[in-house]
């Protein structure tokens, strides 16, 4: 455990260290909703609400899916690097668990991100663009459950692609495929409430709308009651099946590394 | 001497022919959905402004388009932060020959020109003969070299950001920041976007003489009213002007750098 805590805090510290850098993330991120907001704006011309969605929740929409998505970034080349220098038979010789350092790694960027780009984005775009505030006091927790769970599905998929690297030499193609239909199946660019009918069926067997959508929904109270332990639950089954199949990968992928006599 | 490095970078980009040809496809998907995603906008938003989907396409393609030719010859400068940052460049002042073409001719990404470049002239077939443009001499012409203006404009952007990567060590945040994402209100005629946005896309980034206003040359849309007639045609002039004011800053940058003492 003493180990996990110091690999976050190293990570959490390694990037405060490069302020300008802190300053830039954040700016990027406001400006990136900032477009997606005007562009909307722009799209919706006078109407308040179109096929049943106002403004608002477009605009709620960007704030927190994008907002997220800035802070949940994961290193899909991790095992790559480690595998083409060679420091990954040291770091399996270790006493701590391989995966879990990485995942200690990932989570002090993320919490770093969190506190510097998500956080003040929400407060500057609550100041200047019209978002919903959450639907009730009772939406708050399930809302957080819910991104921890749409969290975990992220991250499990990110380990997915960075196991493929024991078997493709450069994970480039599968990471940039993977981020190309995250990106569009997220409802991060643009909200899943516009797909055509047939699209939005085939999303709902996927597990892309759980990462931002499925949170998204409950805060803005869309999802309650038996609907919301419904979500959870999706999250959850989804979450355990990548995981496993990211554990699998890790163990047929390791022997490989064995065999080559590392 | 610069065929000699077009034709060994070439080498070592396609030397693995199966990956280079991946590569090339998964920039162009890359790429495609960010296509996708408009189209499906524009499914639920059919008419911005006077501007049918075809049109709009036909303008989004001078985006692909240019930016596949500019890539071929600003590798070098997109990377340049890097190159800096390991000291390369100070090997590179040691050198004979000049410094922009050693830059230029010291790699060219290949992959992202075919991809890009394969998308907007796909793009362009498709819209142009959806519209039905009649190609005369003249505006042939004119098209080619707007074309050739809208890669000297992008050009001097990528110029400027080298020559500030050389006072600021990490310039990806900020071109990511400065041009990706104010590309992205290019896509739409800049007409439907509020004065202050306009004033950027014409006078501090200007996207709308690489797109909008080449595109209204040969579209004549009625939102064209609003701006001097003028601007259509000026784009090549537009491109000279600013690439040799980029040059200019790249110079006295460049001064700086080494009366600096690195």
């Amino acid at each position: 455990m003493n180990a996990f805590l110091a690999h976050l805090r190293t990570a959490f510290r390694s990037n405060s260290a490069y302020r300008s850098d802190t300053v830039l993330g954040l700016l990027s991120t406001c400006l990136q909703v900032f477009i997606s907001c005007a562009i909307w704006r722009m799209l919706y011309g006078g109407n308040r609400s179109i096929a049943g969605v106002s403004f608002s929740m477009v605009a709620t929409n960007f704030v927190l899916a994008q907002g997220l998505g800035s802070a949940f970034v994961f290193n899909d080349f991790a095992v790559q690097r480690k595998l083409s220098d060679g420091s990954i038979a040291t770091d399996m010789l270790r006493p701590v668990s391989f995966r879990l350092s990485l995942l200690a790694t990932n989570l002090g960027n993320i919490i770093f991100a969190l506190l510097t780009r998500f956080a003040p984005m929400v407060v500057i775009a609550c100041l200047f663009i019209g978002i919903v505030p959450p639907a009730s006091t009772g939406a708050i927790l399930p809302f957080f459950l819910s991104a921890v769970l749409g969290f975990a599905v992220l991250w499990s998929i990110s380990t997915v692609v960075q196991m493929t690297a024991f078997w493709i030499v450069n994970v480039w193609s599968v990471s940039t495929i993977k981020n190309v239909v995250v990106n569009v199946l997220s409802g991060a660019f643009l909200p899943l409430w516009f797909l055509p009918k047939g699209l939005t069926q085939v999303v709902r067997y996927t597990p892309f709308d759980c990462i931002y959508f499925i949170p998204i929904r409950i805060y803005l109270g869309e999802t309650s009651g038996v609907e919301l332990f419904h979500s959870w639950v999706k999250q959850l089954v989804w979450f355990i099946a990548i995981h496993s199949l990211a554990t699998f990968l890790w163990h047929r992928g390791r022997t490989r590394v064995f065999i080559q006599g590392g | 001497m610069f065929l000699y490095c077009v034709r060994h970078v070439g080498r070592s980009r396609f030397q693995y022919k199966i990956d280079a040809c991946l590569r090339s496809l998964a920039v162009f998907l890359r790429e495609a959905t960010n296509v996708v995603v408009i189209g499906l906008t524009l499914v639920t938003f059919p008419d911005i402004n006077g501007w049918k989907p075809s049109e709009l396409m036909f303008m989004f393609s001078l985006l692909f388009s240019t930016y596949g030719i500019l890539i071929v010859f600003s590798t070098g400068l997109r990377d340049f932060d890097a190159t800096v940052r390991s000291g390369s460049f100070d090997r590179y002042l040691l050198r004979p020959r000049g410094l922009l073409f050693q830059i230029i001719a010291s790699d060219a990404d290949w992959f992202a020109a075919i991809g890009h470049g394969g998308l907007g002239v796909c793009l362009f077939l498709v819209s142009a003969s959806a519209i039905g443009v009649p190609w005369r001499p003249a505006t042939v012409a004119y098209y080619l070299a707007a074309m050739v203006g809208g890669v000297l404009i992008q050009g001097a952007i990528f110029l400027v950001f080298a020559a500030l990567s050389l006072r600021f060590i990490k310039t990806e945040s900020l071109r990511e920041v400065a041009y990706w994402n104010v590309r992205k209100f290019a896509v739409y005629p800049i007409s439907v976007f509020p004065k202050f946005i306009q004033g950027v896309l014409i006078y501090v980034v200007p996207f709308a003489f690489v797109n909008y206003f080449p595109a209204q040359f040969i579209l004549r849309k009625q939102d064209m009213a609003q701006y001097p007639e003028w601007f259509m045609y000026i784009t090549p002039i537009v491109g000279v002007s600013l690439l040799a004011l980029a040059y200019l800053f790249w110079k006295g940058s460049l001064r700086q750098y080494q009366s600096s003492g690195s």
